[in-house]
């Protein structure tokens, strides 16, 4: 059986679409590591069908955010295939990930960059099948069929057909292994703005988020939860919640007590009502203060090495100074502006969910195990986000509603309020980290020692510090982590911003000892180890005129960071005013991405990466007491405002390599790069993020 | 409970709900007018504008009784076809990431614009001072709302 066939027959299997016409199914990695190109075991995750009404749905598993990677996949399919932009259809992510080839799960700023290659080629794939299926329908030789705008013209006698009139014809060829793929000089959309698909609609108020989503007969539902993230509900009384007006039920469940209701102000008031006495379990001794000194004793104590490269202790006993920075960073919450929640039906062994999700196959395991049913009979509708930022990975929404729902044989909508979202995250750990540099008599270091502690698990806590972007001649990244029992997930860039955050204002402090200007330092470090990273950093030094005078308590201050397939660097002017607060007045980025799918879209990328990592530098931080989150709302977990945004400028290097990675790689510089500023402003070092304003008062 | 005689986007829509349910799930639970946002429920954040006469308020804290015989507009009721200045700004600019928090944004903008056609950066901010972007989309909100300033497509 050729890949056409098993192309068309798991299209039609899996996404329920009628598939006449021509259909072309290939293949997006998970990971670098899984390619796996076409041929045996081919198994589609992603199609191209050419409609005979003309229009070419795109089917495929990411998931739109806001990120507009959907409008970059697309463009990629057009611009190969010559399509026309406007017949372009964007079809909903699947919605039973148990017969899906791939986990589906948006994060790791991965779908262009890993669609780059499979995109072009299955478009290519369609474009030579359309112009084949011209040739024979003309009875002349396909070299003289030329693909144009959604059309396969014949120069000599003047034909056209379109590529819906080919379709047919066109799926009962077989697909070509090793289609010719456009020149990139040729390129009309890649590299050129277009404007995103999804936003029309988002002005207008029409987009239906998770939280709009509304089902025949549905009732509405939120729940009392322990604050401690191990509590648990030691006793309640619902007598009260019972008379509050459009109560229909109360009931306890797994992880707490569920109020349900004929709308969501009478399930809020119920819950107001309700009488819940909770357990704490036995975390109730963390705090944020519990949990640094824990922090500090875990550094003193024996690490396990992930990376050794040369003798650390050696070079660093040699050297002719040491130096050593401790870094605190505290744990954060993603707050997306559309809080959590999910709608669920559980009609017997069958179950309906709709969720804003990054992850459907995790949300269909997790609501598969709260209802206890296997996780083929979980459907799920992936509804668009308002905000993921990687909160939507875990999938405690889909969970908990499923828990909440299986009471019931009426469809309910849980909402967890937004103090329910931030006390019950899936946070950004908190991190204490200690680096020591030995250097020597010139000032350039011989050893490089990074010492990460916090909580399990590694990924979250070391990512991005493995390999440095410095050459050192001695290097050592070690940790020491411990399960505190506080729930964890991926946020935006993961584990770079806080080991970015210290690496790039130590590397500086090591510069200022050396007595050299922190570009100058950089520069020699770094352009055997990566010119890419340090071309970015020349350019941005060189947009943001590094090196100007400034004004008194006023500074300039860089930073760089390579992670995600991303090259990023910026160069943050602040001014530090006399009680402490520090203003951010200017950001000048320059990253290279490889080929960019949608400038446009890219640049909001940056802009909100920078926004989103000045709010944890100087704003927002969950903090720890008796066990639980004390931050619930954005009068303490406040976030960057409209005032606040630093005027941003953002730079592109124009190059042709393979697309890399755009959302995550954005976020890991400013905080650095302002640190490194507010030093030049004040003489103070901030080793902590938020950064502490008293040390910064005149 | 209560019946409210409601004035929604030019039509009259009767409800029967507490008096002292916030105007926010009135719109969004009994009128399915979900436009309207919810996220932080203490008007903290502005995702729920929509004017009251013209005037924009944070509707999560606006208890439907107070409402009386203001006409109620939100983003659904902005403009006809989706294509109020700001709309097109908005779009011109590619404001939006998740898109979650801009009915906020375009109500409170339009009803600025309204009152005060040529705010000074200072007015804009102290305007915006109770509206939260999460995706960091503030600097485009301010191109887009120069831009209608300006007349769209200049």
């Amino acid at each position: 059986m050729n890949t056409g066939e098993l192309s068309r027959r798991s299209f039609l299997k899996t996404t329920g679409l009628a598939g006449t016409g021509l259909v072309v199914g290939f293949h997006i990695p998970l990971l670098e590591a899984c390619a796996s190109p076409q041929g045996t075991g081919f198994k589609p995750n992603a199609w191209i069908w050419v409609n005979p009404d003309g229009l070419v749905h795109v089917v495929y598993d990411e998931h739109e955010m806001g990120q507009g990677s959907s409008t970059g996949f697309l463009k990629i399919v057009a611009e190969e295939m010559e399509a026309s932009w406007d017949k372009l259809v964007w079809e909903p992510v699947p919605t039973d990930p148990s017969t899906w080839v791939r986990t589906i799960s948006t994060g790791g700023s991965t779908t262009i960059r890993l669609g780059w290659d499979p995109i072009r080629t299955a478009a290519a794939q369609a474009r030579e099948m359309l112009r084949e299926a011209a040739a024979s329908r003309w009875g002349v030789n396909v070299s003289e069929c030329r693909a144009q705008e959604h059309f396969i013209h014949h120069e000599e006698s003047g034909q056209s057909l379109g590529y819906g009139e080919l379709a047919v014809d066109a799926g009962e060829l077989p697909v070509p292994e090793d289609p010719p793929l456009k020149d990139s000089g040729a390129y009309r959309l890649v590299w050129n703005s277009t404007d995103r698909l999804d936003l029309p609609d988002k002005v207008r108020g029409k987009t239906r988020f998770g939280i709009d989503v509304k089902v025949p007969n549905m009732i509405y539902a939120v729940v009392a939860r322990p604050p401690q993230f191990q509590g648990s509900v030691a006793s309640f009384d619902d007598t009260a919640a019972r008379a509050v007006p459009g109560v229909l039920d109360v009931r306890q469940i797994e992880v707490g007590v569920a109020v349900y209701a004929s709308d969501t102000w009478a399930a809020l008031k119920g819950r107001e009502a309700l009488q819940v006495e909770f357990d704490p379990g036995p975390n109730a001794w963390q705090s944020t203060e519990s949990l640094l000194a824990r922090c500090k004793e875990l550094a003193a104590g024996e690490c396990e090495v992930q990376v050794e490269e040369g003798d650390v202790d050696a070079a660093l006993a040699g050297a002719a100074r040491t130096l050593e920075a401790h870094i605190e960073t505290g744990f954060l919450d993603h707050a997306p502006m559309e809080p959590l929640n999910a709608t669920v039906h559980v009609r017997g062994s069958e179950v309906e969910v709709w969720v804003p999700t990054q992850s459907a196959t995790s949300a269909q395991r997790a609501a598969a195990e709260a209802a206890e049913v296997e996780p083929g009979n979980v459907i799920i509708h992936s509804t668009l986000t308002g905000g993921g930022f990687g909160r939507r990975l875990t999938p405690d929404d889909a969970a908990i509603a499923t828990m909440v729902a299986k009471e019931k044989d009426v469809p309910v909508q849980t909402v967890f309020t937004r103090e329910d979202t931030t006390r019950h995250g899936a946070y950004r750990p908190a991190a204490y980290q200690v680096l020591r540099a030995g250097l020597d008599a010139e000032g350039w270091p011989v050893a490089f020692h990074h010492r990460v502690t916090g909580p399990t698990p590694r990924g979250l806590l070391t990512g991005g510090a493995e390999s440095p972007n410095y050459a050192f001649p001695n290097f050592r990244l070690d940790h020491n982590l411990e399960d505190w029992g506080i729930p964890l997930g991926a946020f935006r860039s993961v584990a770079n911003p806080h080991t970015c955050f210290a690496v790039e204002t130590f590397i500086d402090e090591c510069a200022h000892a050396a007595g050299k200007d922190p570009l100058e330092y950089r520069r020699h470090l770094m352009r055997d180890v990566n010119p890419r990273l340090l071309n970015c950093l020349e350019m941005a030094c060189e947009r943001a005129d590094w090196g100007k005078t400034m004004g008194e308590r006023q500074g300039q201050g860089l930073a760089s960071w390579f992670c995600f397939e991303g090259y990023m660097a910026a160069v943050a002017e602040v001014t530090v005013l006399n009680d402490g607060t520090v203003q951010v007045d200017r950001v000048v980025t320059a990253s290279d991405h490889g080929i960019i799918v949608n400038p446009e879209a890219v640049r909001s990328q940056i802009e909100g990466g920078i926004i989103i990592a000045l709010t944890q530098a100087m704003k927002a931080v969950v903090n720890i007491q008796d066990g639980a989150a004390v931050e619930s709302n954005f009068h303490d977990y406040p976030l960057m405002t409209f005032r606040e945004t630093p005027l941003i400028e953002v730079h592109f290097v124009e190059t042709m390599e393979r697309p890399g990675g755009v959302g995550e790689p954005p976020v890991p510089p400013p905080p650095a790069a302002v640190a490194n500023a507010i030093f030049a402003a004040t003489g103070v070092r901030v080793r902590k993020m938020p950064y502490p304003r008293d040390s910064l008062r005149a | 409970m209560a019946v409210f005689n409601l004035l929604v986007n030019g039509e009259r829509r009767t409800v029967d709900v507490p008096p002292d349910m916030p105007l926010l799930w009135v719109l969004r639970d009994h009128l399915d007018l979900t436009g309207t946002k919810y996220s932080c429920g203490i008007a903290l954040c502005g995702s729920c504008t929509v004017h009251l006469d013209g005037q924009p308020v944070r509707s999560c804290a606006t208890p439907v009784e107070s409402v009386g015989d203001r006409s109620v507009t939100t983003i659904e009721g902005l403009s006809p076809d989706g294509d109020h200045p700001l709309q097109v700004a908005w779009l011109e600019e590619q404001t939006p990431q998740c898109g979650y928090c801009h009915p906020g944004y375009l109500m409170q903008a339009a009803a600025l614009l309204a009152e005060n056609p040529h705010p000074t950066d200072e007015e804009l901010d102290d305007y915006f001072a109770g509206n939260l972007c999460r995706c960091g989309t503030y600097q485009r909100i301010r191109k887009a709302i120069r831009r209608v300033e300006r007349g769209n497509g200049q």
